[in-house]
């Protein structure tokens, strides 16, 4: 993990990325995002974590089509690099050996 | 769908265009676009609308936002460093240009200093009293028949009437002198262990005991509320803590006060000394002013027709003062109002917010008032001086331009802008500012701190950089502003050469240019031909003065105070005990000495048939008076020395009184009585009128009147003895011998009448001296400018001069075609400079009653003086050139 952390948010995305594979762009991103967190998100929100997170290397994008609707603009296609694998790989691991050591009566009592 | 076809708004998509980066801008503009038409779909257009906006405000994130910082700042900053190695590599190449401009600015700016902090202290004076806005000073305007003056002492009683009649009143703090007639007094310390310290002391005043409840003072030692409490209770400043006691604690120690009688006082606080900027001013305050009784019928002389403490009344803070003469007019009617109509007398009293007492009060009898028009005429002069640094940088650089055209056009050929290359010489000059400024700094601290500046203005002023935020402030507005003043014509100028030519080096200067510097110039000599020739006149008065027949010999004349409590018998032996030596040739003494204050009287005077109510000065005198001042006798007779007959009764007038009364005939034998119309007796001699005080005044009436014993519980007044100057020192050694033998107990202390006469001219001499001081800056300033113009415009000229040799120009046609354009500039400048001069100086002048004659000598030789030494400057940096062998500046291509 080091120094280049992922914030929460920015890993919801990032996994919404790999997920979308070749339909990954802002809009779609976002879409599917609002539906899994069942909650609005803003355009900013978005663009802001996924330039985030291109510059710190988790992300590349290229160019994809236009379309109408879109006022003619292209859309911007993102795709994480296999660092970012690794990152959440990393990540998972992390959080499940902490589950690992959560005392099992704890998380009994609460259910 | 018709939806579809809508778009989102446009103003809201032009500032979407307008924000976000460009390079995010078109992924941004469609997934804004096509979240627009998904909320057609999903809601309807208005809440669309309204999701856009929403949408567009969450985009003003700075990741997105298209940034004036950013790359475009790493830019600017790589040009600044450029700049600044473009800069240092100008000065290592011009060592001798940048080392004039910087010598200039180091100058100026340490005079802007200097003149930031002489301002600051005249501009708050007194405002580090925290209550200053509600402490006002009472003073006030008596006037009677014959008698017309604004006393800034006010009846020590009147404050507490005031304050009975007066419910909005908070308090009153009332300073009185020591000695009634502010005459110094003896403050004497012995200690256990024998150790006698005595000295005089002018500053002891009694005070009201709650005076530290609204007058802001630091204590050292001792508590603010209770140190003047109960009788006998002293508070005294640091310096006078440490001149008596040394080390030692001062707290409960005796200090015994000698004036008419002998008091002893405990110390029981110190304060820091007061700063300079305070008007009234004291080392010493005890407790107990003696009160007076009021006496409600008892004419002249009493209640408050007599002044006598400098009251402050303290009012509520934003309290209307205007009110206050309507609010008096009760009081005055129901305690003072009969007295007013026996005498004939009016009463105005004024308040005075207390920081206004130094400059703008206009009464007499004060301690020493400000001159507010010099602080700004010093203001000025000093922005002159700094604009003339200005100058010299503006003309210096834009002289050597032609020498960096070549740099310009390459500069604009690798795509600098005209705005670079201002800001690129706007940044030489601000470097080389900042520079001038930390040199300043230092010459500035070891101006004030190491050397006798502040002695020469008369000042305590500090230098604290760090602790004084309004001079940090000032100082870098200043320098700023020099900075701008400075860059911005050569910033504007320099890189102005067309590119193509600029870099062929086909540039010439445009005349206009030399016009430009010349008026420059020419500005530059106006101040300091301004400023010198000021200063020459204000030294001929201040000569003048010295030199002035007074109608008396101040020259030789010694003063000592007679001690307190002698009598007459006393006197007249001791006076016989002085005269035994033969250095002194006449022996007398008087109650004051010219330059000192004198008593006034209220007389009724004779003329004609009736008798004319006048106050006049007087001045009470022993035996040989008008002989040894060796002043003149015009008509009548001396005193006689050896009856009785003339002591008090006599009068010998000057001849303003006889102006003064308008008599037509002799003055002898006219009688005078006291103002309750008692006789006294006649007039039996007319003096030649004598300035007994400074010559900033007319002589005035002055009354002498003979006196042989002293009163008991008045201050004798001074021995003046006429000394025949030669072997000074044995006679003073004498005098001093015969002093001990006859004074055991006191001190002996003398002073030369000339010294402290001239003394009155202290305030005079400081400002010429800071003229003086001025007028060499600026001279110094303005000769640093030429030098480095008349170098440049020699070194321009080589080959015309080279051209002139061969064709037979010598040495001294070459130097004097050198100097000829600036002798005419320096002369268009005096001619401009001297009329200004002429009336400051009359300004000036016109606070003496007695002027030195203005000749136009006084004008033309400081003016001659300047040309010459300019020709002298101007020839010293051309003649290297003028004699430069020919064929060197002609080969070199």
């Amino acid at each position: 993990m080091k120094k280049t952390r992922l914030g929460e948010f920015q890993e919801l995305i990032l996994m919404t990325v790999i997920v979308l594979k070749e339909k990954a762009y802002g809009n779609e991103i976002q879409r599917e995002l609002e539906e899994r967190l069942n909650e609005r998100l803003s355009v900013g929100a978005i663009q802001t974590a996924l330039k985030r997170m291109e510059e710190k290397g988790f992300l590349t994008s290229k160019w994809g089509e236009a379309t109408q609707k879109r006022g003619g603009k292209r859309k911007r296609i993102y795709s994480a690099t296999p660092y970012a694998h690794q990152v959440l790989q990393e990540m998972k691991d992390i959080r499940a050996r902490l589950w690992e050591a959560m005392p099992q009566l704890h998380t009994n009592n609460l259910q | 769908m018709k939806d579809s076809f809508e778009t989102s708004p446009r103003w809201l998509l032009r500032l979407l265009r307008f924000f976000v980066r460009k390079d995010y801008l078109e992924e941004i503009e469609g997934d804004m676009e096509e979240r627009f038409h998904d909320n057609i779909e999903k809601y309807n257009l208005r809440k669309a609308k309204r999701l856009y906006a929403l949408d567009l405000v969450k985009l003003l994130r700075p990741v997105l936002m298209q940034n004036s910082g950013g790359d475009h700042r790493l830019n600017h900053y790589g040009m600044l460093l450029n700049h600044f190695k473009f800069t240092f590599r100008l000065f290592a190449k011009n060592k001798f240009y940048t080392s004039l401009n910087l010598m200039g600015l180091v100058v100026g700016t340490t005079c802007g200093l200097i003149g930031i902090l002489y301002l600051q202290s005249a501009f708050t004076y007194d405002l580090h009293q925290k209550h200053h806005d509600q402490i006002f000073r009472l003073t006030n305007r008596i006037q009677m028949t014959g008698f017309d003056i604004n006393y800034a002492k006010t009846a020590q009683e009147l404050p507490p009437l005031i304050e009975e009649n007066l419910p909005e009143l908070l308090s009153y703090v009332r300073f009185v002198p020591f000695d009634e007639e502010e005459q110094k007094v003896t403050i004497i310390y012995e200690s256990e262990k024998g150790v006698r310290r005595q000295f005089y002391e002018e500053r002891l005043m009694r005070a009201d005991s709650n005076v530290f409840s609204y007058f802001t003072h630091e204590f050292t030692l001792g508590d603010p509320t209770t140190c003047l409490v109960g009788p006998n209770k002293m508070v005294l400043t640091e310096s006078m803590a440490k001149k008596y006691f040394g080390d030692d604690l001062p707290i409960g120690k005796l200090l015994t006060v000698k004036s008419v009688k002998k008091e002893n006082y405990v110390v029981s606080a110190v304060i820091k000394d007061l700063p300079d900027n305070t008007h009234f001013k004291y080392d010493f305050l005890v407790s107990g002013i003696p009160s007076r009784p009021w006496i409600p019928y008892a004419g002249f002389g009493h209640t408050i027709w007599n002044p006598s403490s400098y009251s402050y009344l303290i009012f509520p803070k934003a309290y209307d003062i205007s009110g206050f003469a309507d609010k008096f007019k009760p009081i005055f009617q129901q305690y003072f109002a009969s007295t007013a109509e026996e005498l004939g007398g009016i009463y105005t009293p004024t308040l005075e917010p207390l920081a206004d007492s130094h400059f703008k009060s206009t009464t007499q009898f004060d301690e020493p008032q400000g001159d507010l028009s010099f602080v700004y005429i010093f203001g000025g002069v000093i922005s002159l001086v700094v604009l003339m640094v200005c100058i010299n940088y503006v003309n210096l650089s834009t002289a050597k331009s032609l020498a960096r055209t070549r740099e310009m056009g390459i500069r604009k050929v690798f795509g600098s802008t005209r705005k670079s290359l201002l800001y690129a010489i706007l940044s030489e000059t601000f470097v080389l500012i900042t520079i001038a400024y930390l040199l300043a700094v230092i010459c500035t601290y070891f101006l004030i701190h190491a050397t006798p500046l502040n002695e020469m203005i008369d000042k305590e002023l500090e230098f604290n950089l760090f602790s004084n935020p309004t001079l940090l402030i000032c100082s870098l507005t200043v320098v700023l502003l020099m900075g701008l003043l400075s860059g911005i014509y050569p910033g504007l100028y320099i890189p102005s050469h067309p590119t193509v030519d600029s870099l062929r080096g086909h540039v010439k200067n445009k005349s206009s240019d030399g016009f430009f510097r010349k008026g420059l110039i020419a500005v530059q000599f106006s101040v300091s031909s301004l400023v010198i020739i000021s200063t020459v006149i204000m030294g001929k008065q201040l000569e003048y003065m010295r030199n002035k027949n007074l109608g008396f010999n101040k020259e030789n004349l010694l003063l000592m105070r007679i001690p307190d409590g002698l009598s007459g018998e006393m006197l007249r032996s001791s006076m016989d005990a002085f005269l035994q030596s033969p250095h002194i040739l006449s022996a007398t003494y008087a109650t004051n000495f010219p330059g000192s204050q004198s008593s006034n009287g209220v007389f009724k005077i004779e003329r004609e048939d009736e008798f004319v109510q006048k106050e006049i000065k007087q001045n009470f005198v022993g035996d040989d008076y008008l002989k040894t001042l060796e002043m003149s006798l015009v008509q009548g007779r001396d005193f006689h020395t050896d009856s009785d007959e003339d002591i008090m009764n006599s009068f010998i007038v000057n001849e303003a009184v006889v102006r003064a009364m308008r008599w037509k005939d002799s003055p002898v034998g006219k009688v005078i009585k006291r103002w309750d119309g008692k006789t006294l007796g006649p007039v039996i001699g007319l003096v030649k009128d004598y300035n007994f005080f400074s010559l900033h005044n007319q002589v005035e009436p002055m009354f002498i009147r003979l006196f042989r014993e002293p009163e008991e519980d008045e201050p004798a007044g001074y021995y003046h003895f006429r000394l025949s100057g030669e072997n000074l020192p044995q006679t003073l050694s004498f005098i001093e011998e015969k002093w001990n033998g006859l004074f055991a107990e006191q001190v002996f202390e003398f002073e030369f009448l000339d010294s402290t006469f001239d003394s009155q001219y202290r305030t005079d001499r400081q400002q010429n001296q800071m003229f003086a001081v001025l007028s060499s800056v600026s001279i110094f300033i303005a000769m640093l400018g030429l030098i480095g113009l008349a170098l440049y415009s020699a070194t321009q000229r080589t080959k015309e001069i080279g051209i002139r040799k061969v064709l037979g120009a010598s040495i001294k046609n070459i130097l004097a075609l050198l100097a000829k354009q600036y002798f005419w500039i320096i002369l268009l400048s005096c001619v401009f400079s001297i009329p200004l001069s002429y009336l400051f100086v009359r300004e000036w002048l016109n606070e003496f009653a007695y002027r030195t004659d203005l000749y136009w000598l006084h004008f033309a030789i400081p003016a001659v003086l300047i040309l010459a030494l300019t020709m002298v400057v101007i020839s010293s940096q051309s003649i290297k050139v003028a004699l430069s062998n020919p064929i060197d500046s002609l080969r070199d291509e």
